[in-house]
């Protein structure tokens, strides 16, 4: 069994991590290229996979496919996100920023708070995929807040990127399809927290939650 | 309908603007975010020093597992750039990666202005001429530069 994630980590954050150089945003399943050592989200470096782009992004070593067969990682499976998903402004315009004094009366933000420690808002939905063969996945986190949106606002469909490729998110038939193929499709569902645990997910977009 | 415009290209697009690269410019246009207008300046130790070269760069709606697509629309004479302001650069073909983005390869289009180089060339004409009469061919070059990439 390949491990793919360097080992160091073991919170339980250990799922999220700084920015990934294919994304650019936070690190979502980090994972490991096992022959080089250097990280991406999972479905980022699965995509690249699926590219065939000549090997790892940074160093163009080989990608060992073994690392998408059953893969499993230690992960809170509600995590959210830290970084809002908004983009974020350059370091160098950060670094001009005047510091405010913020002793200001400022009512905290319970969302806010609750994403900074990781810990879902108590009104958070979930999105989840089935399986091909059985059970559910969870939609990784950054898609999750996608599709949220858009159904929040009422669209009848919603387009999302995973791994690369192009999946249409349909609200009616709770349905997801691939953009150019609309053969292969699979159910979606919106839970909220206590239906989600009593759903027992099999973890995160294709990453099984160890045990 | 359209997709959402990744995360990506829009902090590619901030940080471009915030932080821009000295002597190139990039702009999304104004009703296509994935097009930008970009602007280089030919590198001081060039014979394109003095010009401004005008390029669009389109991102793909696979990039950035697919190479941005771009393009001189100033008429430059330089081996490694066709007459369609087509640019030879392994990056943009072959050797392209997701880890590289818009700022690295417009720092390479720069760097190629530096550096033509004949051995691998996308205009056979200019090449010829480069390798046969490199002082000919700089000549020329600047010339161009004067006269289709003034500011």
């Amino acid at each position: 069994m390949n491990s793919i994630t360097p080992n160091r980590q073991q919170s339980i954050n250990a799922a999220i991590d700084k920015e990934c150089p294919v994304c650019h945003c936070e690190m979502v399943l980090p994972t490991a290229i096992p022959a080089c050592g250097h990280k991406f989200c999972f479905i980022c470096l699965k995509g690249v996979s699926i590219a065939a782009l000549g090997g790892c992004p940074i160093c163009r070593g080989p990608i060992d496919a073994g690392i998408f067969e059953k893969p499993s990682q230690s992960l809170n499976l509600k995590m959210v996100l830290t970084d809002s998903g908004a983009p974020s402004t350059s370091n160098a315009t950060d670094r001009d920023v005047k510091q405010e004094p913020v002793d200001e009366d400022v009512k905290p933000d319970v969302n806010a708070l609750n994403a900074a420690m990781n810990m879902p808002a108590p009104s958070k939905m979930y999105w989840l995929y089935h399986g091909r063969q059985q059970g559910w996945w969870r939609f990784d986190p950054r898609t999750e807040k996608d599709i949220e949106e858009a159904f929040v606002s009422q669209m009848p469909i919603t387009e999302v990127t995973i791994c690369g490729q192009s999946y249409i998110i349909d609200f009616a038939k709770m349905s997801q399809y691939p953009k150019t193929q609309r053969g292969s499709t699979r159910h979606v569902k919106r839970v909220d927290s206590d239906e989600f645990d009593r759903m027992n997910i099999k973890g995160m977009a294709g990453v099984y939650a160890a045990t | 309908m359209a997709g959402q415009l990744p995360r990506r290209i829009i902090k590619e697009t901030q940080r471009l603007l915030a932080d821009p690269v000295p002597g190139i410019s990039a702009n999304p246009d104004e009703s296509n975010a994935r097009y930008f207008h970009v602007m280089i300046a030919g590198p001081d130790d060039s014979p394109f020093a003095g010009g401004v070269f005008k390029l669009e760069l389109f991102l793909p709606e696979e990039y950035p597992m697919a190479a941005p697509k771009v393009r001189f629309m100033t008429k430059i004479y330089h081996p490694n750039i066709d007459k369609l302001g087509r640019i030879c650069l392994d990056i943009l073909k072959d050797k392209w990666s997701p880890a590289l983005q818009i700022r690295t390869v417009l720092l390479s289009i720069q760097a190629l202005l530096s550096a033509p180089n004949p051995e691998d060339p996308l205009a056979t004409d200019v090449a010829e001429q480069w390798k046969t009469n490199e002082a000919e061919a700089i000549k020329t070059a600047k010339q161009w530069t004067l006269s289709y990439a003034r500011q």
